[in-house]
């Protein structure tokens, strides 16, 4: 701090950022117990996966998440990229494009060159804003690698509410239409479609239930505990901590099993008989016409990753599932999912 | 800043009067923009009903503005004229001026100087500052101007073929340039500052900066 | 009570933890300095470290990393008048005028004195009344928060100083601005012209950077020979002292300040940035004229009472997330994801069965508020370099800097332009003698008001009663009353009286004229 160069503030300043990012990392690897993701995995597997392209990766791979730094979808690809990194042997970089309910960060990912440089976390929206009209690419667009997640919606109501089964609300909601407040997402999002694919398949009107838009699940459950509204249909992970401070309580899960997470709360089916059943899911993606073994080598990775004890261990922990598909499942599971998110959003009149 | 609505000189009240019009326009336009918007349901309205009050409240406002603009040179004229009648020995028109800044001093007790040459007078001694006075005269200031948003409209525009570094260096060479400073202080500055840039964040805070034709970071 | 201290002491004392703070300080220190880098992408990027530090040490890096980074906002929206965070941007004209009066060094100081005084006020308040007032900010509905975000919104009225038609119409602008967009209710694009970047809204950190900061760059290159000033450069030794003099004398700012930071920053979601406007605009209102005081006094006042507002509400958002497992505001969001991955389930269980976990929590947060008075210190000294550095070359950087932050928000050109756009309106408003500061206000507000209003009306089918019937908000309504009111009246009345007087004074002197 002696020498003198003109700007040297910012150089103080850069020479500062380095030093402390520096020694985090450096203090992060010696105090960490299990250490990086190349530890994670199998050192044989690993290297197994990285000859199926010798040439792969050239360079940094760019990871692009379609939403917000912070949120749980950025949580999980931090932790992907950051075991891809410690597998693949080169840097993975987080880059957040968000907008537009994810318009933007999956527009990205389409329009990014099919070299395996840049993939991204794809997300279910992915098969729903083409129906909304935002935008015209669905998941054909896309070249599919590796489911990783998939959450059932859920059905959540505050812990004073009159209803102990999903039966009892879904009465309520029959004898009294219009009366009864939810929440969990945007107009047209994901626990909204849930909402109304449950209302379409247990035989009620649309509006029995008075949609509020929110800006995500956490002010949801904010506004419900507060009394402001009475169910959301968020997954039963993003409600951890309110049901756990016995704050709200869980009257079911909209899938075909029980949430592993939440092995107590019954299905809807189980109560209702309806089989109606409604997930998020997250996976990784790249722009279409990749190369055949360049999406076979990071599907082999994160098929490693999937199985990791970090990944799982950080997955349940988060309130996530984990569900590993291969690429060709995955890229059936797009396909299927669009059309079936289609015909609830036709139905619903959310369509365009 | 002297409160532009009290101020006796014409000048403020023709701004004001100006910048009054200019709100009530973008009320007007943004009214029938929002009514366009489509409704939640038969007459429940949803995406257009911010707007619309907000362009409403914009021509309230820039009717207001224009009204007590006009209304309060008008009443400092009088004001002026009685004090005028009565024969004070102040003269007519500094009495008033006085008057109003005071007042304006009243309502606002530190009233932020945001035009440097209003601070002129408070401003302490800077003679010890090694500095550089970058103003200039004539039309050479709207070129500076230019200069320094169109160095950033090209950052947009070249960043992504040309690269970061090389992008940067040209903006912050071409402002420095513009600034008058020697070509070799403005050539050392660009290649510093973008060479710092990129390490710091592509290195340090791990931000993704456009490559372009330099690969290999 | 103790002996949960010296076990939370005991974690804390960890050698590893402590080099953990002081990275994680330095850290928060540079981005938050920087202009367009907050503090919740630093704690984004934090996120990957943590994974491999133990449970204390992680939550010891995000929490120093953001006290530290929210005051460093501060230091280039005093010295550029690029302020750093939404709440800074409340006292930017303040701290930028009083480092043109050669202050800056004292400005910084006050800022940093009450930063961390209200800090650790606001840990006081974690402490002692989470549960409490915990319990108090769970009750707010969308009504309440619509009459909070209201509130926040009459602060315009008062930074617009007497200019309060202008600083409504600024208001407004800011308003319409945060209207870009889908929209909350139906996801429908307003203002996006077919540009599906846009559909994103407006990001406010690019609008503040140029409507701040570039329009200040462009005043300067576009002024006349000798007119752009020179800024004096900040003095070093002494500023300790005044500092301290000034902090003692506005002390009572500093409190109120504190404690309008305590309760608003609990608010979950709207809290923290809201406290400091609120706050600004309580202690302009209520001051009262002292003999000698002079402008640069009424400055540091407000600086005192907002930016001890800003840093109570920033440990106070923190009692939601710990009391419930509600996150305050996004850096307290990546924090409860990091304590679930921890195994620490926020809430109640917390409170009962992990006490040692939660009062190293307590004890890390006044650490943080201490280690920030040496470490900002430092940092107001280094940071007067930068007003040494030759104004043509400043001018150079500034834009790059600015550039490199509005770009980092979304990784996109989108931004780049706004900046561009709000600088130009910047430089526009000001000619007119617009105000900017309502221009920021409305931007970050609007769409909690908008989503707050809208959420309220859908799920009461448009029973506008319940606006006015329920007791809290009740209570909201008469302050945001009194906010409006007050200021206008009050000049109105000053001027009025003051054209009498001048009218009696020169009758008098004319009667006494005649009298002879």
């Amino acid at each position: 701090m002696t020498h003198t160069p003109r700007p040297r503030t910012r150089s103080l300043l850069s020479g500062l950022a380095g030093a402390a990012a520096l020694a985090l990392v450096a203090a992060g690897c010696s105090g960490g117990a299990g250490g990086g993701g190349a530890d994670g995995a199998d050192g044989d597997a690993v290297q197994a996966c990285n000859d199926i392209n010798a040439d792969y990766p050239s360079g940094p791979v760019e990871l692009i998440v379609p939403w917000a730094a912070g949120g749980g979808t950025d949580g999980v690809a931090r932790l992907i990229g950051d075991q891809l990194s410690g597998q693949l042997g080169t840097n993975i970089n987080v880059v957040n494009r968000t907008g537009g309910s994810g318009v933007v960060g999956h527009q990205a990912i389409v329009d990014a060159e099919p070299d395996g440089q840049t993939v991204g976390l794809v997300t279910v929206e992915i098969g729903m804003m083409h129906h909304q009209g935002l935008t015209d690419i669905s998941g054909e667009d896309l070249t599919a690698i590796s489911q990783m997640n998939e959450d059932p919606a859920g059905i959540t109501v505050a812990a004073d509410a009159e209803w102990e089964t999903a039966e009892d609300l879904l009465t309520y909601i029959e004898e009294n239409p219009g009366e009864v407040t939810s929440s969990g997402t945007g107009q047209g999002g994901i626990w909204h479609l849930a909402l109304l694919g449950m209302l379409i398949d247990n035989d009620l009107p649309l509006d029995s239930v008075n949609f509020v838009p929110s800006e995500g699940a956490a002010p949801a459950l904010q506004e419900m505990v507060a009394g402001g509204i009475d169910m959301t249909t968020n997954s039963l992970g993003e409600s951890t901590t309110m049901l756990e401070s016995d704050r709200a309580k869980a009257l079911a899960v909209m899938g075909t099993e029980p949430d592993p997470n939440f092995p107590d709360v019954p299905t809807l089916e189980s109560q209702t008989g309806s089989d109606y059943s409604m997930s998020v899911w997250r996976g990784i993606a790249g722009p279409k016409d990749m190369d055949a073994t360049i999406v076979e080598e990071l599907e082999c990775h994160l098929g490693l990753i999937a199985e990791s004890e970090e990944f799982n261990d950080f997955m349940s922990k988060s309130g996530l599932g984990v569900k590993y598909r291969g690429a060709e499942d995955f890229q059936t599971l797009m396909a299927e999912d669009d059309e079936a998110k289609g015909a609830v959003m036709e139905e619903a009149g959310l369509a365009k | 800043m002297t409160s532009p609505e009290t101020a006796p000189t014409t000048g403020p009240v023709r701004g004001s009067v100006l910048i009054g019009v200019l709100s009530i326009a973008a009320g007007a336009g943004v009214i029938p923009y929002g009514a366009s918007m489509p409704f939640i349901r038969e007459g429940i309205p949803g995406p257009g009903l911010f707007p619309m009050m907000i362009g409403g409240l914009l021509i309230l406002f820039g009717g207001l503005l224009i009204l007590t603009s006009v209304l309060g040179a008008r009443r400092e004229r009088s004001h002026a004229a009685r004090l005028a009648a009565i024969g004070a020995p102040v003269g007519p028109t500094a009495a008033p001026a006085d008057a109003a800044a005071t007042s304006s001093e009243a309502a606002a007790p530190a009233d932020a100087a945001a035009v440097p040459s209003e601070e002129s007078e408070d401003a302490p001694a800077t003679a010890s500052v090694l500095d550089t006075d970058i103003g200039s005269d004539g039309p050479r200031r709207w070129l500076n101007g230019a200069v320094l948003l169109g160095s950033i409209v090209f950052f947009v525009l070249a960043a992504e073929p040309l690269g970061f570094p090389l992008t940067m260096a040209i903006v912050v060479f071409a402002i420095v340039f513009s600034l008058r400073a020697k070509w070799w202080v403005a050539l050392a500055t660009g290649v510093l500052t973008s060479f710092g840039l990129w390490a710091m964040f592509e290195l340090g805070l791990m931000v993704q900066l456009p490559d372009g034709i330099i690969q290999g970071f | 009570m103790i002996e949960n201290f010296s076990g939370a002491l005991e974690l804390i004392a960890d050698p590893m933890t402590m080099l953990v703070v002081v990275l994680a300080g330095l850290f928060g220190l540079v981005i938050g300095s920087l202009p367009g880098m907050t503090a919740t992408l630093a704690a984004a990027l934090l996120v990957p470290f943590t994974f491999f530090l133990d449970p204390v040490p992680a939550i010891a890096a995000i929490i120093t990393m953001s006290a530290m980074a929210i005051f460093a906002g501060d230091i280039p929206s005093a010295l550029l008048r690029i302020p750093g965070t939404p709440s800074s941007a409340a006292y930017t004209e303040d701290a930028y005028a009083l480092t043109r009066n050669g202050k800056g060094a004292l400005g910084l100081g006050v800022s940093l004195v009450s930063s961390v005084l209200g800090g650790l006020f606001g840990s006081v308040v974690l402490i002692f009344v989470s549960p409490i007032l915990g319990e108090f900010a769970l009750r707010f509905t969308s009504f309440e928060y619509f009459w909070v975000a209201v509130l926040g919104l009459t602060a315009a009225v008062i930074v617009s100083k007497g200019a309060q038609l202008k600083g409504a119409i600024a208001l407004m602008t800011g308003l319409l601005v945060s209207t870009v967009g889908l929209d909350v209710t139906l996801g429908h694009p307003r203002f996006t012209f077919g540009n599906e970047e846009l559909y994103r809204g407006v990001d406010f950190i690019a609008a503040m950077i140029g409507l701040f900061g570039l329009s200040e760059v462009l005043r300067a290159v576009t002024s006349r020979k000798g007119e752009s000033l020179p800024i004096p450069k900040i003095e070093g030794q002494g500023a300790m002292r005044s500092t301290l003099a000034a902090i003692f004398r506005h002390k009572g700012r500093v409190a109120s300040g504190s404690t309008i930071g305590g309760v608003v920053g609990a608010l979950p979601g709207a809290g923290a940035d809201i406290a400091a406007w609120i706050s600004y605009a309580f202690t302009r209102s209520t001051s009262r004229k002292r003999p000698g005081d002079t402008a640069d006094d009424k400055r540091l006042e407000a600086i005192a009472g907002a930016s001890s507002a800003n840093n109570a509400g920033v440990a106070s958002a923190y009692v939601p997330t710990l009391a419930f497992g509600i996150p305050g505001d996004t850096i307290t969001a990546i924090l409860v994801g990091v304590l679930l991955v921890k195994g620490i389930t926020p809430g109640p269980d917390l409170f009962l069965y992990q006490t040692d976990t939660l009062y190293s929590i307590y004890l890390l947060f006044i650490i943080a508020n201490l280690m920030l008075l040496p470490l900002g210190f430092l940092l107001i000294r280094a940071s007067g370099f930068v007003l040494r550095i030759p104004r043509t070359v400043l001018m150079g950087l500034i834009v790059a800097i600015s550039i490199c932050g509005a770009f980092a928000i979304n990784n996109g050109y989108l931004e780049v332009g706004l900046m561009v756009v709000f600088g130009l309106l910047g430089y526009l408003f000001e000619k007119g003698g617009i105000p900017l500061a309502p221009v920021v206000l409305g931007i970050v507000l609007g769409p909690i008001v908008e989503a707050n209003f809208m959420q309220s009306v859908i799920k009461t089918n448009w029973d506008l009663t319940q606006f006015f019937t329920r007791p809290i908000s009740a209570v909201l309504i008469v302050l945001v009353f009194l906010a409006i009111a007050a200021s206008p009246l009050m000049s109105w009345l000053g001027r009025r009286a003051e054209r009498a007087t001048a009218l009696r004074s020169a009758q008098d002197s004319v009667d006494v004229g005649t009298g002879h």
